[in-house]
């Protein structure tokens, strides 16, 4: 808002929460089951991935159980393999992909950018709807059994070998797919079309430019995953040889197709938390972040430079040499504007009143975690050395620092800034802090053995190992323990909040943005009272001294 | 203004969430683009195995194209030209608000047709007589495959066996069969749509020149399955042609 | 805000005139191909089909009098697809240039023909 007294932290001691909220705008199970309102779908999502990753959290338990000793003693390995993939699909498929653009995103982009919901409401129940068709199926063929192929699918296991249920996984994810593009058509005809009056493209927070870029992605690179499991689908179905070796079927076509959305996807599950990051290093140094410019453009770097790296998983699959080389080249180059991203973070902290709060541990986490699977990723993107690592725990614990370390950090740090904004009451104090150390203490000591592991040899995929590594995997498992504590801590919390946290008021942190300055906590049910103008750049914590009053003071810092 | 308020003063056809009229078109055209895109791109990835496997294996796709009817391929390009044409008609009624006063002289159905609403349905009819066209076709096509044993999996024996390794036209049929099963699959979907909601909507008056957003979304989708045949025409059915018959 | 659309007129002849063009360019292609050009036959059939795909997109679909977002928008998916295409049809097609050392020799080759093998 124009008005900078509209950004001040309110004084009163004794908060009450609103008496209209979207919360209480509808009762019953139907008001939410048939809702359009985009905080609503928000709130349906965030239950909904809660479940699914907590699912995804146990198997993974059970890898780590089972990785304790270097003998074969909890599983066969058929389960074994299982396990792994059904811990990966629903990690990826049910949770990381749409975790903050579906939660975070449907929640705060309207409220971000002045719109009174986003472009296409039922459209975007819709899409809850398919995520959870998908997700129903998935979990029904879990019960039944699971798939062994690994969330790869590779071609001609998948195809003509695994005899277990891959069609129904495959069909599972599809139409998981729907509820992925229609979120990203969403979004980008909100942003595009939905904008308030004075809300320019470089006025909008970065969050917003990082959903687009994400947006982007889901809309031109989910249909290629749709299209490749068909074709799987097609061959188990209707033994139509696309990839049946007998035939002449080419494997490497499958890992080119189904890479050219894996790939990207990864940025799909990176880029909003890189939004997220933004927003709370901003609001928690009190400047505007270092090089805006850079910030936005990078995103959209990110996202088109992204698409075309697709090719560094496929070194050692026989793939041309010269277009490895191609490859390569790119994977250096798109570390160019997420190396940007990182060092306007570290700049904006530069003499910035910092405070630390849950949402900045988080970031500050994010910062050092999502460095390290960065530069690792480059490690993996020279040919050379890829040839070494290749399918070794090099390989996971490298996505394992973006993915938790980084996209997963994001989210929670989000969840707990927005919280307040979301539920109108806060969640602050000792366990949020606790939550944010342990998992950064448990993610570390968890993934760090597994660089080592793996650059010695220990491959991927295999629930034996030889005895000298069965150091490194203890610590690990350790670690991974420490993990789940740091997890499991804030569903306590955070639930208990919701009754009896202190009310926030409609700015808790004093932060700026239109979700804080014009919209209450929670928002009402068409967001805000009347339509919000916007007359100025985002994050300005220190205005312009205006000539006549003598001067505004600097909004103050809010106390951890 | 309270929440209601922003309802209530809100002109017919125009969404809550919306402030004009022309901001909640353009929402739909963009976001109708943004679809099609996505559709573009699922073609795209099937296109790309066809693309693969002729680098691969140039000579079984020549053979395999050289089993198809060029005639038949080109007779149902044309139709479906004409069902994209009849598809154009509603769209433009639906727009221009066009009364179909120059029907009113016809002998049969006359003052029925000199209506707005019918001269939707009369699109859309149009439409789907075409597409029925185009799929009777079809069917009578797949047909034929079965006959001459080009039914990868069930019944399938190369038909040459003068090129190096005549078992990979069977990667042809399998493309053939995809490729086009999934545009005819994207041809019932809008044929269904049509049926079920398109043609009660245009009776009960459901667009006005103002509104007529669904329709003319409906529109790109017909167009863009026209695309897509105008693609895997050349692309299944004139490849065999250029060369001398292989046998 | 009801009257705004009348600004420019709806009209239906230029979709005859584009829908007879379709039809003599699906003549002419068909044409093509019966005279034998041998390899840039594949050129010319491409070349048509993206006449014909572009003279739907503009026409058919409103695209010409669309704003510069939607172009942007409907001829994008195109240039995505192409340059997916593009890096595919790279590799593909340099999959066998690799100058192996002096003295390797190809492992012996199994031939995977025989009759298709039973699927489940």
């Amino acid at each position: 808002m124009s008005d900078t007294t509209a950004r001040k932290i309110d004084p009163a001691p004794e908060r009450e929460m609103p008496k209209e909220h979207y919360l209480n705008a509808g009762h019953g199970i139907k008001s939410w089951l048939l809702t359009t309102d985009h905080k609503r779908i928000g709130v349906l999502y965030l239950i909904s991935i809660s479940v699914f990753f907590a699912l995804g959290g146990i198997y993974a338990g059970l890898i780590r159980l089972e990785l304790v000793t270097p003998e074969a003693d909890l599983f066969q390995p058929d389960t074994y393999n299982r396990v792994f993939t059904m811990h990966a699909i629903l990690m990826i498929f049910f949770f990381l992909v749409p975790s903050i653009p579906a939660t975070l995103g449907n929640f705060l982009i309207p409220l971000m950018i002045g719109a009174k919901d986003v472009a296409f409401p039922k459209l975007n129940l819709a899409s809850w709807y398919m995520y959870m068709i998908g997700a129903c199926l998935t979990l029904f063929a879990l019960m039944k059994g699971g798939v062994d192929t690994g969330w790869t699918f590779y071609t001609p296991f998948s195809t003509t070998y695994s005899n277990t249920y891959v069609t129904t996984v495959a069909i599972g994810i599809f139409i998981n797919g729907f509820s992925s593009i229609f979120t990203g058509v969403n979004f980008m005809v909100t942003i595009h079309r939905m904008r308030a009056p004075g809300m320019t493209w470089f006025r909008l927070p970065l969050f917003i430019w990082s959903h687009y870029a994400t947006s982007l992605i889901m809309v031109l690179g989910t249909p290629v995953l749709a299209i490749t499991l068909l074709l799987v689908g097609f061959e188990r179905m209707f033994g139509l040889g696309f990839f049946d070796p007998a035939l002449g079927g080419d494997p490497v076509l499958f890992q080119h197709l189904f890479w050219f959305y894996s790939h990207p996807a990864v940025y799909i599950m990176i880029l909003p938390s890189m939004g997220v990051i933004s927003e709370i290093i901003s609001a928690f140094t009190r400047k505007p972040i270092f090089g805006y410019h850079f910030v936005a453009y990078s995103s959209m770097g990110i996202a088109v430079i992204g698409f075309l790296v697709w090719g560094h998983h496929l070194f050692v699959s026989s793939q041309s040499m010269y277009a490895g080389l191609i490859f390569s080249f790119l994977t250096m180059i798109v570390a160019v504007p997420s190396a940007v991203k990182v060092f306007n973070w570290t700049a904006t902290l530069f003499r910035g009143s910092i405070a630390y709060t849950t949402p900045m541990f988080y970031a500050l986490g994010f910062l050092g975690l999502f460095t390290i699977g960065g530069l690792t990723g480059l490690m993996l993107g020279s040919m050379g050395l890829d040839i070494h690592m290749h399918d070794t725990y090099f390989v996971v614990a490298h996505f394992h620092y973006i993915m938790v370390g980084g996209a997963l950090m994001g989210y929670l740090g989000g969840i707990h800034f927005w919280w307040p904004k979301m539920f109108g009451r806060e969640a602050r104090g000792f366990f949020p802090h606790m939550s944010a150390l342990l998992v950064f203490i448990g993610f570390n000591l968890t993934f760090l053995p597994q660089f080592v592991l793996g650059y010695l040899g220990m491959p991927r995929r295999y629930h034996v190992y030889p005895e000298e590594f069965q150091v490194l995997h203890v610590l690990s498992t350790a670690g991974a323990t420490v993990l789940a504590a740091g997890y499991a801590l804030p569903v306590f919390y955070l639930v208990w909040s919701l009754k009896f946290g202190k009310v926030a008021g409609p700015n808790p942190w004093g932060a700026t943005g239109l979700e804080w300055t014009a919209a209450a906590s929670p928002p009402i049910q068409h967001n805000f009272e009347s339509m919000p103008v916007v007359t100025e750049d985002p994050y300005v914590y220190h205005p312009p001294k205006p000539r006549k009053e003598g001067g505004a003071e600097p909004v103050p810092a809010p106390t951890a | 203004m309270s929440s209601e308020a922003a309802t209530q003063g809100h002109p017919k056809g125009l969404a809550h969430h919306f402030e004009t009229f022309e901001q909640q078109k353009e929402s739909s055209f963009l976001g109708m683009w943004l679809f099609i895109s996505q559709e573009l791109m699922f073609f795209g990835g099937i296109f790309a195995a066809y693309v693969n496997y002729r680098v691969l294996y140039p000579d079984a796709f020549i053979a395999g194209s050289q089993q198809l009817d060029v005639g038949i391929g080109a007779a149902n390009t044309i139709v479906l030209l004409c069902s994209s044409f009849t598809m154009v008609y509603a769209v433009w009624v639906a727009q221009s608000g066009y009364d179909g006063r120059h029907f009113r002289r016809l002998p049969v159905l006359g003052e029925r047709l000199a209506d707005n609403r019918w001269q939707i349905v009369l699109g859309l009819v149009g439409t789907l007589f075409f597409g029925t066209i185009f799929l009777v076709v079809k069917y009578f096509e797949y047909g034929s495959k079965f006959a001459h044993h080009l039914v990868p999996h069930w019944d399938f024996i190369p038909p040459v066996s003068s090129i190096p390794e005549p078992e990979t036209t069977e990667i042809f049929f399998s493309l053939y069969f995809a490729m086009t099963g999934l545009h005819g699959l994207h041809m019932v979907v809008g044929m269904g749509i049509m049926v079920f909601m398109m043609i009660p909507m245009a009776l009960r008056g459901a667009w006005d020149t103002n509104n007529h957003n669904f329709i003319e979304g409906f529109g790109l989708y017909w167009h863009f399955v026209d695309i897509v045949w105008i693609f895997l025409f050349p692309f299944l059915y004139l490849v065999g042609e250029s060369v001398g018959k292989i046998t | 805000m009801a009257e705004h659309h009348g600004e420019h007129e709806h009209r239906l002849m230029p979709h005859v005139w584009n829908l007879l063009a379709l039809f003599v360019l699906t003549l002419l292609t068909y044409g093509v191909a019966l005279v034998h050009l041998g390899p840039l036959a594949d050129l010319v059939a491409l070349a048509i089909a993206f006449v014909k795909a572009s003279l739907v997109i503009l026409v058919f679909m409103h695209v010409k009098e669309a704003s510069r977002l939607v172009k942007v928008t409907a001829f994008g998916g195109f240039f995505w697809v192409f340059l997916f295409f593009a890096y595919l049809i790279g590799d593909v097609m340099t999959r066998d240039n690799v100058t192996v050392y002096e003295g390797w020799q190809d492992p012996p080759r199994k031939e995977a023909k025989g009759p298709p093998p039973e699927h489940h």
